[in-house]
């Protein structure tokens, strides 16, 4: 028989400076790219950019925390595109087309979110697809029927119908949520804040977050110690479709219209910016503070970029590279551990 | 003609594990290694079959002295290791006939094959062999006994002149044993050499020509095997020691039933199983490989079928993991690292998995100081990631995890699995521990040493069924070695 030796391994500290440079290479990415920008332009570190940047990512950050969740659980949600595109119908349609006030307008798209978790799940738990072709299929239904319901048709206060114009409107309401500002700051904001600060508490502080990162870490030994394994990847599909339907509602609220197919640019970001969380502090860990760290950091990319007259359509090459090297940096770091 | 070992001797830094060992098996003659855990046979069967290279020694094959470089080079000398885990050298998602002609054609240097002559001479090598196997099916849906089966057929057209096999039958039903048994003796008459490691005493006797015994890792006996009798090789197996045995604990009776089931079938053609613990008492399940502890330890924490338990007086249906720990159930699995820890978490949050509601570190890490402290888990530090602890301490870790919520019954399915034994001390301590806070115990292992060290009871297990019960202070370990032998008569369902 191999008897193993026991070898105790130092506590902590003595750690080279490379392991640092490993460790946080993904947040020195976002200081190096801010402190770039603010370098090559003066305008880009003032208040009202700030402001302008965290407003641009308060949707995708909606996304990418679900994306988070079904990260958590071991899982992946490509289907958060369509859900904000789906909930971004559902809220003008309410307003525009049924003239409803504040609570439906909000309930309906939320409704909508939960369903479209609630089918995630029933795929990826029940049917036992593999998560990334489920939700693939559920993006593409989902797409589907929202193009289904409006014909293809942006939905806009007063848009011809067949019986006349449609006589609802945006209401005031419903508009603060994504035009509105609460001491001069935007209440999309602030509302974004406030659900990354929930979504922290939930997933760092209380044991059903614990739970849920119990579940992705290890799933058997999970169930083995008595955790409801598929409730809590139900749970986090839910959480996902809802909080992509909360991004939905301050989409629509923000541009004052029901665009068609208004999530799908998203999904990418939203991905991204979850996966960089997923880096950053080298953990290999998908968490909130993470995700919101990669969504600034998308944020920033897109308007110091705009800023430098970088044509829109080349941006998307500077996105992938910067994703590429955040990664690399923690990925690499796991190689050389093993 | 023959495999020889001289003078083998092995270190692996903690003290010699094999110590001028010398072993040698002649063409067409099955020669029986046998020895208690830690006697030595698997490190003497992995340097015969070039897994590592010896110490000191050497290795002679038909007089020509050799060095394996790799268990290849091995192989490429003709002497071929089966390991228990049959199915790391097939394919599982290739067809019987290629899995069992691919070194075949590539030793023809084969670029292109015509899969119909492939089939035929596939089913010739078979039948010549007695296996009946439809050749088209992919490897990863036969049973443990054709693939085990396979193997060998496929070691021996690939001209292996020595075969070791290590524990082959151990998951094997009588039928399935008695038809392996008659390939080994065809092999034999065709000349090939045949080192067979069993824990199936009775089976070595029957099918071995000579026998030699490990212990410590030395070799305490060679001899034919017609010149010795079963009491001979477990005596020195055992040299007559007694292994340390668990004090009897005359202050506790064990009246009070905390855990009891009735009628559990294991398998269908089983006698069904009842056991009765009491509180604080430690009932160990004894059982070979292929005994249905596994099988018996994942019943009782719901993982199979539903069953009726009474836990504390009261009955409870365990259909699941969840309802089995709500019920107050523990178990601390087979495979550690796969199945009870998070080797990305840290210690913390393993031992205060079962806290509920807000997360306070500083609650924790207390609870997690005091814990580390009582159970010696190195390093001290409740945020050091399991994944780096050492298997004695992951394996603290995984029991202590269970240790904030009061359990009714704790189920431990061969906990000291690749653990060093300063760790194991420590292991039996924890679980001593649980013990005496009023948990009931259910302890399933194949070591008779670790069966006599921790029970107050031992409940042998063979075949699914419970073949005796004994208190434990009254066994020896000849005793225990011998009655987990005893042949379970088939019930066949033909």
């Amino acid at each position: 028989m191999l008897e193993t030796i026991e070898i105790a391994r130092p506590l902590r500290g003595g750690k080279p400076l490379g392991a640092y440079l490993f460790r946080y290479g993904a947040v020195i990415t976002v200081i190096g790219v801010v402190v770039f920008f603010s370098i090559v332009n003066e305008h880009f570190l003032t208040y009202n950019n700030l402001k302008d940047i965290l407003k641009a990512i308060s949707v995708t950050t909606f996304l990418a925390l679900g994306v988070t969740f079904s990260l958590v659980v071991d899982g992946f949600d490509v289907s958060v595109g369509s859900t904000t595109s789906l909930a971004t119908i559902a809220a003008a349609s309410a307003l525009v087309l049924h003239r409803q006030e504040l609570f439906v307008t909000l309930l309906v798209p939320l409704l909508c979110g939960v369903a479209v978790g609630l089918f995630n799940a029933f795929l990826v738990v029940k049917v036992k697809l593999p998560d990334l072709l489920a939700t693939l299929a559920v993006m593409y239904i989902v797409n589907g029927i929202q193009l289904t319901y409006t014909k293809g048709y942006t939905i806009y206060e007063g848009m011809a119908l067949d019986n006349g114009a449609a006589t609802g409107r945006f209401i005031p309401s419903f508009l603060f949520i994504g035009q509105g500002e609460l001491l001069g700051i935007p209440v999309a904001v602030i509302l974004m804040l406030l659900i990354v600060l929930l979504a922290h508490l939930f997933l760092e502080r209380t044991t059903i977050g614990r739970h849920m990162y119990m579940v992705g870490g290890n799933p058997e030994a999970a169930n083995l110690f008595g955790i409801p394994v598929n409730r809590y990847r139900v749970l986090a599909y839910v959480l996902s479709g809802l909080l992509a339907a909360v991004g939905g509602i301050v989409l629509t609220s923000r541009i004052g219209t029901g665009q068609v197919s208004a999530g799908a640019p998203l999904l990418m970001d939203a991905v991204a910016a979850a996966y960089i969380g997923y880096a950053l502090f080298g953990e290999k860990k998908p968490s909130v503070i993470g995700t919101l760290l990669g969504s600034i950091l998308i944020g920033v990319l897109l308007n110091g970029l705009t800023m430098m007259n970088v044509p829109y359509f080349a941006q998307d090459i500077v996105k992938g590279s910067i994703l590429v090297l955040a990664l690399a940096f923690s990925f690499l770091r796991r190689d050389k551990k093993a | 003609m023959m495999l020889e070992l001289g003078g083998i001797g092995q270190d692996f830094g903690a003290g010699p594990v094999l110590h001028n060992v010398s072993f040698t098996v002649r063409k067409g003659e099955v020669h029986a290694l046998l020895g208690m855990n830690g006697a030595g046979k698997s490190t003497l069967l992995h340097i015969a079959a070039g897994v590592f290279s010896p110490k000191e020694g050497n290795v002679v094959i038909d007089g020509k002295p050799v060095v394996f470089k790799s268990p290849a080079d091995a192989a490429a000398h003709g002497v071929v290791f089966l390991t228990q885990e049959v199915d790391r050298g097939l394919v599982p998602q290739l067809s019987v006939h290629e899995n069992l002609t691919v070194a075949l054609l590539k030793k023809e240097k084969a670029v292109l094959f015509p899969k119909k002559a492939n089939r035929l001479r596939a089913r010739q090598l078979l039948a010549e062999y007695g296996l009946e196997l439809d050749v088209d099916k992919p490897v990863r849906l036969l049973s443990l006994y054709e693939k085990q089966m396979l193997s060998l057929i496929r070691a021996v057209t690939n001209e292996a002149k020595y075969l070791l096999l290590d524990e082959p039958t151990a998951s094997f039903d009588p039928r399935e044993a008695e038809r392996f048994y008659a390939t080994v003796r065809k092999l034999r008459e065709q000349g090939i050499g045949i080192v067979f490691v069993s824990h199936k005493l009775h089976e070595v006797m029957a099918l071995s020509d000579r026998i030699t015994v490990l212990r410590g890792g030395s070799a305490v006996l060679e001899e034919e095997a017609s010149k010795v009798t079963l009491e001979n090789i477990v005596e020195k197996m055992t040299n007559g020691e007694s292994a340390v045995i668990r004090k009897e604990r005359k202050d506790k009776a064990f009246d009070e039933v905390q855990f009891a089931v009735n009628g559990l079938r294991l398998h269908r053609d089983a006698k069904p199983v009842s056991l009765r613990i009491g509180k604080g008492e430690i009932v160990t399940v004894f059982g070979l490989l292929g005994s249905g502890k596994t099988s018996l330890a994942e019943t009782l924490f719901g993982l199979r079928r539903p069953y009726q338990a009474q836990v504390k007086g009261t009955t409870r249906r365990i259909g699941s993991s969840l309802q089995a720990v709500k019920a107050g159930l523990a178990f601390i699995p087979e495979e550690r690292g796969r199945q009870g820890i998070w080797k990305k978490e840290d210690i913390r949050t393993h031992l205060a998995l079962s806290f509920q509601g807000w997360i306070s570190k500083r609650k924790e890490t207390d609870y997690s100081r005091n814990l580390i402290s009582s159970f010696a888990i190195r390093p001290e530090s409740p945020e050091y990631k399991v994944g780096r602890l050492s298997g004695g301490n992951q394996q603290k870790v995984a029991i202590a995890k269970w240790f904030a919520q009061g359990r009714e019954l704790a189920l431990f399915d061969e906990p000291m699995k690749g653990i060093d034994v300063a760790a194991k001390e420590t292991i039996f301590q924890m679980i001593e521990s649980l013990a005496e806070q009023g948990t009931s115990v259910l302890y399933l292992t194949a070591e008779p040493d670790e069966a006599l060290r921790i029970s107050d009871r031992i409940v042998i297990l063979s075949g699914g069924e419970i073949v005796e019960e004994r208190e434990a202070h009254e066994l020896t370990l000849e005793e225990l070695l011998l009655a987990a032998d005893k042949e379970v008569e088939f019930v066949g369902n033909d």
